[in-house]
C-alpha cells in the first residue's frame, strides 16, 4: 500500500522532531501538573483569607485565570497522568453494607523459565507429529518462547493474503482446531502444568484474530498464555508461549471503608476522562493480576457501560517493596 | 542512570543494559508499540524485541539520543508485526486509521524502488517538517510517528478534536503539495 511507504518514511525522520514531540508533550503535562498544584495552593490561600474574613462577610473572588485549572481537578477526585483517583466517595445504603472479608489471598506471578531441553523436546514431539521444519527461539530470559514453521508456498500465501484483505476479521473454527492440535502434539499444556500448576483455557475472542489460550491457577487469570496464528494450509505461522509460576499467600484484608479512599480508574489510550464523582451503587470483590480488589460500580454510565472503580483490598505496604507484585498492581492502571 | 551509562552497558555486553533500558524507557516504548498494535501481549513482546534489537545494534551503534533510538526500533518492529497480522486478516486500530489518512498525501504517478523511495521521502518530509509551525509539526509527529489517537493528542496539547483534525488535514494537504513539488511519485 502506498501510504505504508509514506509511514515508513515518516519513521525515519530527524530524531530532533521525534524528541521534540515527546519532550514537549511531557513538558506540557509537567506544566499542567505544576499549574494544578499552583492552583491548589492559591485555592488554599484564598480559603484561608476567606476564613479569616468570615466576620466581614466578604466573599472570596478567585482570579479569573483559575477557572479552567480548577475544572481539571474537581473536588472528590484528582488526576495523575492517566489515572483518576477518587476520594470521599459516597455510597448507597446497600453498597455501604458490603461485608469486607477478614483475609484475602494474593498471588505473586514469577516468570517461568523454560530450558533448552524442554523446548527441544516440544519441537521434537511436534516434528514427530508432522509439524515439519518447526523452529523455536527462547528469548533472553527464557520466559518467552517463539515457535514457527516457514511459509511453504509463498505464491499461494500471497494470493490468500490478498483475498483475506477484504474478508471479515476473526479466527475460524479451523484455526481453533489447528491450535488444539498444536498444543496436544507439542505437550506444552502438560509441560506448563508440571512447571507452574497453571491450566490453559481457550478464550474465544474472534476480534483478536489469533487463537489464545490463557493460563489459570486456582481460578485466577495469571497472565500466562500461548497465542497462535496459522496459514490457511494449517501450518503454524507463529506461536508465542509465556508462563508464570504462581505463589499464593493469605493476608489480612483492608476493609472497604479504608480501601475506598484509594479508589481509582485508568484512562489511558485516548479514553475519555470526563467524570463526576457519583455515588457508588454496588460493590463486588475480584482478583485482577493476582491481587484482590473491591470493584465499585458508580451510578454513572458511559457509552461502554457502567463506570467501575477499583480499590486495592490489601495494605499497599504489602506490595510496594515487591517488584513483581508492584508490577502486577501497576497493570491495573493499564499503563504502558 | 543516564543514557550514556546505559549505552556503555550495551557496549560492555552487560545484560544490566536491558533492565536499565526497561526501567527508563519501557513505558515509552510500550506506548509506541501499543498505539500501533493495540494488543497488550503484542506490545509487551515488541518491547522485549526492542531490547534485543538494541543489544544487536550496540555496538557498533552509539546513539546520541537513546530514547528516540529505542523508539525507532519499537516503531519499526511494531509496524512489521502489524503488517504481518494485517496480512493474515488482522489489524485495525490507530495504524489503519493513520494509513487511511495518509492516502490524502499520495500523489498520482509511477512506482519506483521502495527502499530508494523511503530514503528520499524521509529527506523530503524532514524538510517539510522543518518548515512547519512548531505546533503543527508536533501534532503531525504525534499522529504519524507515535501513532497517538486523536483523543490522546487533544489531551496532550489541549486542542479540541475539530481543531486537531483540521490541523492534521491541512498538514496532509500541504505535504501533498510538497511531494508534488519535489516530484515524488508513490
Amino acid at each position: 500500500m502506498k501510504s505504508e511507504i509514506l509511514l515508513d518514511a515518516i519513521g525515519e525522520i530527524r530524531e530532533a522532531f521525534i524528541h521534540e514531540a515527546a519532550a514537549d508533550s511531557r513538558r506540557s503535562r509537567f506544566w499542567l501538573k505544576t499549574a494544578i498544584a499552583a492552583a491548589a495552593v492559591l485555592i488554599l490561600c484564598f480559603a484561608a483569607i476567606f476564613i479569616t474574613r468570615l466576620g466581614h462577610r466578604t466573599p472570596p473572588v478567585p482570579p479569573p485565570e483559575l477557572g479552567p485549572l480548577i475544572s481539571e481537578a474537581p473536588a472528590g477526585a484528582s488526576k495523575e497522568e492517566n489515572i483518576l483517583w477518587y476520594h470521599n466517595l459516597s455510597f448507597t445504603d446497600e453498597a455501604a453494607s458490603y461485608d469486607s472479608p477478614a483475609t484475602v489471598d494474593l498471588c505473586v506471578f514469577r516468570d517461568a523459565v523454560f530450558t533448552d531441553e524442554e523446548i527441544d523436546s516440544a519441537v521434537l514431539r511436534l516434528q514427530e507429529a508432522g509439524w515439519t521444519d518447526m523452529t523455536s527461539t527462547r528469548y533472553h530470559d527464557g520466559s518467552l518462547v517463539f515457535f514457527s514453521q516457514p511459509e511453504r508456498d509463498p505464491k499461494t500465501l500471497d494470493e490468500t493474503i490478498e483475498a483475506k484483505r477484504n474478508s471479515p476479521a476473526g479466527i475460524t473454527d479451523a484455526d481453533v482446531e489447528h491450535a488444539r492440535q498444536f498444543i496436544s502434539d507439542s505437550g506444552l499444556d502438560q509441560l506448563i502444568f508440571e512447571k507452574t500448576s497453571v491450566t490453559l483455557v481457550l478464550e474465544a475472542a474472534p476480534a483478536r484474530n489469533d487463537v489464545v489460550f490463557y493460563g489459570y491457577y486456582d481460578g485466577l487469570e495469571t497472565g500466562s498464555y500461548i497465542r497462535m496464528s496459522f496459514y490457511d494450509n494449517g501450518d503454524l505461522a507463529e506461536a508465542k508461549l509465556y508462563a508464570v509460576v504462581p505463589e499464593k499467600r493469605t493476608v489480612s484484608a483492608l476493609p472497604l471503608a479504608e480501601a475506598k479512599e484509594h479508589a481509582f480508574r485508568g484512562i489511558l489510550y485516548g479514553g475519555g476522562d470526563d467524570y463526576e464523582p457519583h455515588e457508588v451503587r454496588s460493590v463486588r470483590f475480584e482478583y485482577r493480576d493476582g491481587l484482590p480488589y473491591y470493584i465499585l460500580t458508580l451510578d454513572e454510565t458511559v457509552a461502554n457501560g457502567p463506570v467501575e472503580l477499583r480499590a486495592l483490598a490489601i495494605d499497599f505496604s504489602l506490595i510496594e517493596n515487591d517488584e513483581r507484585l508492584h508490577a502486577q498492581w501497576a497493570k491495573q492502571f493499564d499503563l504502558p | 542512570m543516564n543514557d550514556s551509562e546505559i549505552v556503555s552497558l550495551y557496549w560492555a555486553r552487560d545484560e544490566a543494559a536491558i533492565s536499565e533500558s526497561d526501567a527508563k524507557y519501557g513505558a515509552y516504548c510500550r506506548s509506541i508499540a501499543w498505539n500501533i498494535l493495540q494488543i497488550d501481549e503484542d506490545a509487551d513482546e515488541i518491547v522485549n524485541d526492542t531490547w534485543l534489537g538494541a543489544w544487536n545494534a550496540m555496538p557498533p551503534h552509539r546513539p546520541s539520543v537513546l530514547s528516540t533510538f529505542l523508539g525507532k526500533i519499537t516503531r519499526r518492529l511494531s509496524l512489521k508485526r502489524w503488517r504481518f497480522k494485517n496480512a493474515r486478516k488482522r489489524g485495525g486500530g490507530e495504524t489503519a486509521l493513520a494509513l487511511d489518512e495518509l492516502m490524502d498525501c499520495i500523489p498520482d504517478g509511477k512506482s519506483v524502488d521502495e527502499h530508494l523511495e523511503v530514503e528520499h521521502l524521509s529527506r523530503v518530509i524532514d524538510d517539510f517538517l522543518a518548515g512547519l509551525p512548531k505546533a503543527e509539526r508536533q501534532v503531525f509527529v504525534r499522529r504519524y510517528w507515535y501513532m497517538s489517537s486523536i483523543a490522546e493528542i487533544c489531551r496532550q496539547y489541549g486542542f479540541s478534536k475539530s481543531k486537531t483534525e483540521s490541523m492534521l488535514h491541512r498538514t496532509r494537504k500541504k505535504l501533498l503539495v510538497k511531494l508534488n513539488e519535489e516530484g515524488v511519485f508513490l
